[in-house]
């Protein structure tokens, strides 16, 4: 039985499973048109920095005792 | 919230995940793909979806399967989106479709998912060659999500 209904909420039983013994086709000449297409439309409209920069600590100021 | 979509299995450290459309033309075995672009960043991935074809290990991401279930196959990849995003918190997702049509689709499965995914998720819709925060009535020519953290 292919479909089933799920409930979308970690730890629900997300129909998900994951191995490790393939990867991408890189040479794939879709997955190269995206690329390509991704690498154009951000260098041409960059993200605002702060995209990138979640989850980075701050670094404070040290203080002297 | 419940809705029905396919089972996933997902594949090589958790970029790749596959799934099959069941209907009148068949069952068609579909892939959602996250490509890492580290040319744009180390948390950058490109999502691509379409019918796989195992014999050239190729996506097609024109073809349109005509099994009746556009909504079921949409929120599956949603689901892929999301638990993809659960396993790397800092990957940084590109959405764009193949075609005005895909894009539209994408849009509607947003709009769908929105309210639930907007307190933890932030999606960025590109429009006039800027980078906005998501609304509803906007239509955009592709997307960025992304979770949110502290």
């Amino acid at each position: 039985m292919i479909r089933r209904k799920t409930a979308l909420k970690k730890g629900k039983g997300y129909p998900f499973w994951v191995v490790t013994d393939r990867d991408i086709n890189e040479n794939d000449p879709v997955l190269i048109r995206k690329k390509e297409e991704a690498i154009k439309s951000l260098t041409e409209c960059p993200l605002p920095d702060y995209v990138f920069k979640r989850g980075k600590k701050k670094r404070g100021k040290k203080h002297s005792s | 919230m419940e809705w029905e979509r396919y089972e996933v299995s997902g594949r090589s450290n958790g970029l790749i995940y596959k799934f099959y459309s069941e209907g009148p033309k068949g069952r068609i075995l579909k892939r959602v793909e996250f490509q890492p672009v580290p040319e744009l960043g180390r948390h950058v991935y490109n999502v691509a979806f379409g019918d796989y074809n195992a014999t050239t290990d190729r996506i097609d991401d024109k073809t349109v399967s005509g099994n009746g279930d556009r909504e079921v196959i949409l929120h599956t990849v949603a689901d892929a989106i999301i638990e993809f995003m659960d396993r790397k918190p800092l990957a940084i997702i590109l959405i764009k479709g193949s075609s005005g049509s895909r894009i539209r689709l994408y849009q509607v499965g947003l709009k769908f998912y929105w309210p639930k995914i907007k307190e933890q998720y932030q999606v960025l819709g590109k429009i006039n060659n800027q980078w906005l925060p998501f609304q509803m009535n906007n239509n955009y020519e592709e997307f960025v999500i992304f979770k949110k953290i502290g």
